[in-house]
């Protein structure tokens, strides 16, 4: 009896772990083919022709990877720059329309932003914000901030201002205190929020497209210009290139992943 | 001190105020604008009259409903089936075994990889040429191609709910895993030792525990599952449209007077997104009171 | 009326190099109440999770009634475990927690409401049926925890710390009520704590628990006063230990020959004795003469610091005793011959 749910339980184990990599193994797979054809299970020719391509000038791949690291970076930089003195007044403070705010954080999250890029768009075209870097980052903050605000918020839930009311009781200045006490305090936490808005923004596809005119070629539009074009093999080139941020970064936090599980899970929603 | 401390709520409009015009200024503008182009009105490009033809011509198209019926079947089945299975996923995973930390990497790969990787991925391993139709050619089961069962661009958006599933299962997996670590073993031990069996453990204790955020991630899931296009623009069939993927249909269409149209079905979904969060709020606040 | 015998259980905890339980053997009479009493960490909550099946024993075995159980899932056993924090189901109301048990084995619905309306009627809180358990304070919801597991009528209670997250003037109120329960069910009771004074008023027997391994099991006066190692004595508050040898009925130590008044064998052994069997003054035999090295007012009593040549000795004494002694007098002290106790020698290292 004993052994049997064992057993059951570890064979359900083993269904899960194909199962979370199933839709990766043949990206894998096509990117070291060549003409890959059915019936085949494993490729006749393996060739590292589409890693070179995809590593080369003329593919494009190199371009593309760097303007989606610029986005979304830029991305990053505004979210945290914005977010994380709203994440500190909803985390620390009570006020009256708390609740207003939060709502207005939490709508952005679960409202799809497709709908909202079909009002954008003909603003961003009248302001010449279309087709350009600077519209894309702006659309992006659309659920890179809230997210960004939520995970800031908790962070400081969890922070007891009261230090910093004994660094400056010690002699510290405001300034002083935000350095020496307030940030190290925080810092796991905006590395977290960081890491995950980043990887929100990397993942944007359809927002990109729709305000980027395709003229703004980030790494998925590139991938998927091929992978229409039936370049399998490129396009999974392309594609471990591109999940590899995400795989990182679930790497780096694997192991406080319960308590951040959730953080962490947010960022699937990209 | 030289200078008089702010006042807390100075403070506080001082560090709200940038993130608020963001938000508005993005998603409330975004928002208030499909809601006003779907009435036909926008001043500012001398649309001053406005009107509901836009949801008249909406509600009176089969297609539209066609569309909707579409969506709502693949975001209720998605979300009932990752659900099921993220529950299932958690009590795998919570139990220490040898090679967990392992087991839960690959558990959560699939959480950072976008949607449209897990999409094209579905599509080379479920297409009737990909690697699911290969090894079963291996092993004799089919012939060709097309002895496959079409799983992908499909009229039941197979496809389409495989890479929702696959998406999303890690998602609910890891809130619920938290949770039950939150909870500890002890509420079912007690209920055990009570006298409830292992089954009777599970449905009347920790489920109903562990509910409140399993339905918290699950809307999460349904909302986005019924508002995204790209999944279904690229797993689809084409003779059927999702309703987001119509919405766009219309909205890039060459015949301008079709964009109201696209504007009121966009209206729509974000209404369906939004009853459904209210509708779930309004229940947790009923019910979670014990929170 | 349930007799529990555990037999040379042992437990390691997977990625443990220390064993949480090692060659425990215990034999708890049908319908008392003992203490598993002990320090934290010394595994008296692994005993109860064992009992009640929440783990598996590496070795051993457990039976009821000489039966083994070790094969019964938990819910087969008929031992309830009511935990330190309650862990009253929070989606249910009190009278939902009560009838659980009952609810579980398919009780009809009005045989259960009658159940959980005594049950509650039993501890005064037979108004509380439809109330959340959140809402309860920490003390009905510990009367809660307690008849949800009574109701059940299992063949053994397990009270796993059942006073120590109540506020002391509920503890004694608390306390009392557990013990007329216990009486009147007769169930048979084990209670882990790590409070002596609880264990004393609350127990039949008392099973002394130290690193996973039981220490001393007696009648709770005997391991009070006669304890079995040096480490046990000191748990139980003695600070004085002194080398010597067991002559004839006498003590010879560094501090001279002290007349034991009981029979121990002859041989080296350990003296300990109380800090509060420690008398001020002279008697008949045993007065020793002592250096105040220091006075400790603590309420009730003062603590004296006493020299008698290289032994340190501390005695507690009623504060109106101690008046008037300062640091560096003498005084004389005399230590009662029934308050000698003899441990075996060897036992100082595990101290």
């Amino acid at each position: 009896m004993k052994g049997w749910g064992r057993w059951f339980r570890n064979a359900a184990r083993g269904l899960l772990i194909l199962w979370s990599v199933a839709a990766l193994v043949p990206l894998g797979i096509w990117s070291f083919a060549r003409g890959w054809r059915f019936p085949d299970v494993v490729p006749r020719t393996l060739t590292l022709d589409a890693w070179r391509f995809a590593l080369s000038d003329s593919s494009g791949v190199l371009g593309s990877l760097w303007i989606s690291i610029v986005i979304s970076a830029m991305v990053t930089a505004l979210a945290l720059i914005i977010g994380l003195p709203a994440g500190r007044v909803l985390g620390l403070y009570r006020f009256r329309g708390k609740t207003m705010v939060e709502a207005a954080v939490l709508a952005p999250l679960i409202l799809p932003g497709n709908v909202i890029a079909l009002g954008l768009h003909g603003v961003f075209l009248r302001l010449g914000l279309t087709n350009s870097v600077a519209g894309v980052v702006l659309v992006h903050l659309v659920p890179t901030l809230p997210y960004m605000i939520l995970v800031m918020a908790g962070v400081f839930a969890r922070y007891d201002p009261a230090h910093e009311q004994q660094a400056r009781s010690l002699g510290a200045t405001a300034l002083q205190t935000l350095w020496h006490v307030t940030l190290p305090a925080i810092l796991p936490g905006i590395l977290v929020g960081s890491l995950f808005t980043f990887l929100i923004s990397w993942s944007q596809f359809v927002l990109t497209l729709m305000i980027g005119g395709g003229r703004v070629t980030t790494l998925p539009l590139l991938l998927y210009g091929f992978a229409t074009a039936g370049r399998n093999d490129l396009t999974g080139a392309i594609a471990i290139i591109y999940i590899l941020p995400g795989i990182l970064a679930v790497l780096a936090t694997v192991r406080h992943v319960s308590g951040r599980s959730a953080a962490i899970a947010h960022a699937g929603r990209a | 001190m030289a200078q008089r401390p702010m006042s807390d709520r100075l403070k506080i409009a001082l560090m709200l105020g940038p993130a608020m015009i963001f938000i508005g200024g993005l998603f409330f503008a975004g928002l208030g604008i499909v809601l006003l182009r779907s009435l036909n009105y926008m001043p500012v490009i001398s649309l001053t009259d406005p009107s509901f033809d836009a949801y008249v011509a909406t509600f009176t198209t089969p297609a539209f409903y066609r569309s909707l019926v579409f969506s709502l079947h693949i975001a209720v089945t998605s979300t009932a089936l990752a659900t099921v299975l993220a529950i299932a996923s958690a009590l795998l995973l919570r139990q220490s075994f040898a090679g967990r930390q392992i087991v839960s990497f690959l558990f959560q790969l699939g959480l950072t990889v976008p949607h449209l990787i897990g999409a094209i991925g579905v599509l080379y391993l479920f297409s009737q040429s990909g690697l699911l139709a290969r090894i079963a050619h291996e092993f004799g089961m089919i012939d060709q191609p097309s002895d496959f069962p079409a799983l992908v661009y499909d009229r039941y958006g197979i496809g389409i709910i495989l890479q929702y599933v696959w998406k999303e299962v890690p998602f609910i997996g890891l809130i619920v895993l938290a949770q039950m670590q939150g909870l500890g073993a002890n509420y079912e031990a007690a209920a055990r030792s009570l006298g409830a069996t292992r089954w009777q453990t599970f449905r009347h204790v920790l489920l109903p525990l562990i509910l409140p955020g399993v339905l918290s991630a699950s809307v999460m899931v349904f909302a986005f599952t019924f508002g995204a296009d790209e999944i279904p623009a690229i797993l689809g069939p084409n003779a059927r449209a999702t309703l987001p993927v119509l919405t766009y249909r219309k909205f890039t269409d060459v015949d301008l007077a079709a964009r109201p149209k696209a504007m009121a079905m966009a209206v729509v979904i974000a209404a369906v997104s939004a009853i459904l969060v209210g509708l779930y709020l309004w229940s947790v606040r009923r019910e979670v009171s014990w929170k | 009326m349930t007799q529990v015998d555990l037999f040379r259980l042992g437990l390691t905890y997977p990625g443990r190099a220390v064993a949480a339980l090692e060659d425990l053997t215990l034999s708890v009479k049908s319908g008392s109440m003992t203490a598993i009493l002990g320090p934290s960490g010394s595994g008296k909550s692994t005993l109860l999770k064992l009992i009640a099946g929440t783990i598996v024993p590496d070795r051993g075995d457990i039976q009821f009634d000489a039966g083994s159980i070790l094969s019964l899932q938990p819910e087969q056993r008929g031992a309830v475990m009511v935990f330190q924090d309650h862990l009253l189901f929070p989606h249910l109301t009190v009278a939902g927690n009560v009838g659980f048990g009952l609810r579980m084995r398919g009780v009809a619905r009005q045989q259960i409401d009658r159940a959980v309306r005594d049950m509650l009627d039993k501890v005064q809180m037979a108004d509380f049926g439809p109330r959340r358990a959140a809402s309860l304070s920490g003390g009905q919801q510990q009367r809660v925890a307690l008849v949800r597991a009574l109701i059940v009528q299992p063949k053994v209670l397990l009270l796993d710390e059942p006073l120590s997250s109540l506020d002391a003037y509920l503890r004694s109120e608390m306390r009392d009520l557990i013990i007329a329960l216990q009486r009147e069910t007769a169930v048979t009771t084990l209670l882990v704590t790590h409070d002596q004074q609880e264990a004393m008023i609350m127990a039949d027997s008392v099973a002394l628990m130290m690193a996973g391994r039981l220490v001393q099991h007696d009648l709770p006066d005997v391991v009070f006063q006669r304890p079995a190692s040096i480490a046990a004595a000191r748990f139980f508050g003695a600070r004085t230990f002194v080398e010597g040898t067991v002559q004839a009925g006498r003590f010879v130590s560094s501090l001279g020959v002290l007349d034991l008044g009981a029979s121990f064998s002859d041989g080296p052994g350990i003296l300990t004795i109380r800090p509060e069997a420690v008398q001020l003054g002279q008697d008949a035999e045993n007065t020793l003469a002592a250096t105040l090295r220091s006075r400790q007012f603590m309420g009730t009593q003062t603590l004296l610091r006493l020299a008698v040549g290289p032994v340190e000795l501390e005695a507690l004494v009623p504060p109106d005793r101690a008046v008037g002694l300062e640091p560096g007098c003498a005084v004389q002290v005399h230590l009662p011959r029934p308050a000698l106790w003899i441990l075996p020698k060897g036992t100082l290292a595990d101290g």
